[in-house]
């Protein structure tokens, strides 16, 4: 009895020979994400004076970690006025909008921002992998 | 397959249904169950849920869409100074909510309906403090 086989097997020598780029593309690619759902986010917020988007901001939290914030920016971002920020200026009702409160009903900006960021991952990755080899 | 928009119609009424058969859910939450807003004047503690995000399409190959999944937030709200009420309401969302797998509706089905996230909010409005205390459940739909 014959058969054709193919196998496959990832190679420990390819992770050897890629993994600073791996390393690499990890920042770019977290910060990446972030900053496309603080975009979208504040796309999706309701404006009427324009504070609380004012307010959203990425930050980075750790080596391949970032948050998008809205509601506080005292702790400082990545924003720098590229999404409207103003240091240390902070309202009160980021949650409530997100949230809804109990008698007046919300309108979710953050959490649909969010929920699109594979999509954002499909759609950055192949630039930033190409920026490092990959 | 559902029509296109419905499903968060189903959604609805699944949801509303749920809770509105549940004895123990109903006996905690005396204000009833609403989807959105709940009328002024509604006794405390009740029962709210909506989407918390749109329900998105999920593809095959090609075009052909074979559910959506979406989060919805159901809570409980009180305007108690404790959770102590919300408490038992939530832990009923989550007995009906938290682990629900191929349940077929009248048009539809729900493959799945895990909690993503307990849900935990403390107001102020009007003076008068606000509690509401749930979860944010990831709905797959088909």
């Amino acid at each position: 009895m014959s058969f054709v086989e193919f196998r496959m097997e990832w190679d420990p020598e390819f992770a050897v020979e890629y993994q600073a780029a791996l390393v690499e593309v990890q920042e770019p690619l977290v910060i990446g994400v972030a900053e496309s759902v603080a975009e979208t986010a504040i796309e999706n917020a309701p404006v009427d004076t324009g504070s609380l988007i004012s307010t959203i901001d990425v930050s980075i939290i750790g080596p391949a970690e970032a948050s998008v914030n809205a509601g506080d920016t005292s702790g400082g971002g990545l924003g720098g006025g590229r999404f409207g920020k103003v240091p240390g200026y902070a309202v009160d009702y980021a949650e409530s909008v997100e949230y809804s409160t109990a008698t007046w009903g919300g309108k979710p900006y953050m959490t649909p921002a969010g929920e699109a960021g594979p999509g954002i991952v499909e759609s950055i990755a192949p630039g930033v992998f190409g920026e490092v080899g990959l | 397959m559902t029509t296109a928009g419905q499903e968060n119609y189903d959604i609805q009424r699944w949801i509303y249904t749920a809770c509105a058969g549940d004895s123990a859910l109903v006996n905690a939450a005396p204000g009833g169950v609403h989807s959105g807003m709940a009328p002024p004047d509604t006794l405390y503690p009740l029962v709210r849920f909506g989407v918390q995000s749109p329900m998105r399409s999920i593809r095959g190959v090609g075009q052909a869409e074979y559910m959506q999944t979406g989060l919805w937030l159901i809570r409980a709200v009180d305007n108690a100074a404790s959770f102590a009420a919300s408490a038992i309401i939530s832990g009923r969302i989550q007995a009906l909510f938290g682990g629900v797998l191929n349940l077929a509706l009248s048009d539809g089905m729900i493959i799945s309906c895990v909690r993503e996230e307990t849900f935990q909010l403390e107001q102020v409005e009007g003076g008068r403090e606000y509690r509401h205390l749930g979860g944010i459940y990831r709905i797959e739909f088909q």
